[in-house]
């Protein structure tokens, strides 16, 4: 017969886990195929919301940008920052007119074109690895920092 | 002694019941399902079945609705301040296609004095001859409490990214 105490420490069991899962790592299932090969269709991971508590988001973080909650998150890789200037030419991207270097991406690149756009205060530009698409079935651009869930664990 | 505390936990379980059902973010919820429900079918509905779907449709909306429903591909697009227009376009979908399934995600809700705003994502999936198709549409509403009942007052796209084609 369980006891009083049992039922206290699982429920409370219970209630640490749902904080843990909803506030410092939310698990995540990745759909789709726009950060492969990095994250490929059905990969789990989870997103650190804890990760800009104390620093703000970096070039090269891949980050969760919300829609209205948790539930349903974009996947995408950060590229460029605040007060910078961001153009896409013929699929590469620079960064104040200097071409960022970009390992990640894997696949061939389609001649993407974005005239420079400059970043205001609290505005990331962020992008799939995937490049090898339509630039009109990629979704990509700038998004404000409060859209910023956190950044994947691994 | 336990009787009186037994008592005491009943009644304000039952105040925090009531305080629940009966607020608007539940009763906002209920609508949101409802409306889910009438929009969503799995196959394509009888001629009855339509009618009565696309007549609850309109009561969902008030007499002074406003619709600025753009998704990120284009697929859906309407723009309208009259809700016969919305059963119009309904009645227009239903002949496209086989499935509608509709699903409002992290919805968060702010009700203050008979009006309410609230963010939801939908979630849409949909079989046509040209094969299925998901969609994900960020939407801003309003609503407003009338005669017992919530209604939506304007539904609109929310850009979560800024895109350059």
């Amino acid at each position: 017969m369980p006891t009083w105490r049992h039922i206290t420490r699982i429920a409370l069991a219970a209630l640490v886990a749902w904080w843990f899962f909803s506030y410092v790592l939310v698990p995540i299932r990745v759909s789709g195929r726009s950060m492969e090969p990095a994250y490929d269709n059905s990969d789990f991971n989870f997103i650190n919301r804890t990760a800009y508590w104390r620093k703000n988001p970096a070039r090269g973080d891949v980050v969760g940008v919300s829609f209205t909650g948790q539930r349903l998150m974009l996947l995408k890789r950060i590229v460029g920052l605040p007060g910078e200037s961001v153009a896409i030419i013929d699929g590469q991207i620079e960064i104040n007119g200097q071409v960022l270097s970009e390992p990640y991406v894997q696949t061939a690149k389609q001649p993407w074109q974005v005239p420079a756009v400059h970043l205001l205060d609290q505005e990331y530009f962020v992008v799939g690895d995937n490049r090898d698409t339509a630039q009109a079935d990629h979704v990509f651009g700038t998004v404000k920092a409060e859209r910023m869930v956190g950044k994947i664990l691994w | 002694m336990i009787v009186i505390i037994v008592l005491a936990v009943i009644i304000v379980a039952g105040i925090i019941f009531f305080w629940w059902w009966f607020g608007a973010n539940h009763q906002i919820k209920k609508l949101l399902n409802s409306l889910e429900s009438t929009i969503s079918f799995d196959n394509r509905p009888t001629l009855i079945a339509t009618s009565i779907k696309a007549e609850r449709l309109i009561n969902y909306f008030s007499s002074d609705v406003a619709l600025d429903i753009k998704s990120d591909d284009g697929l859906v697009e309407l723009h309208t301040t009259d809700r016969e227009e919305i059963r119009d376009y309904f009645l227009a979908s239903l002949q496209r296609v086989s499935l509608i399934n509709v699903r409002f995600l992290d919805t968060q809700i702010n009700a203050n004095r008979g009006r309410a705003s609230l963010e939801t994502t939908a979630r849409v999936r949909v079989l046509s001859d040209f094969g299925e198709t998901n969609l994900i549409l960020p939407l801003r509403m309003v609503l407003e409490h009338s005669s017992g009942d919530w209604q939506i007052q304007s539904v609109s796209s929310i850009e979560i990214i800024k895109r350059y084609r």
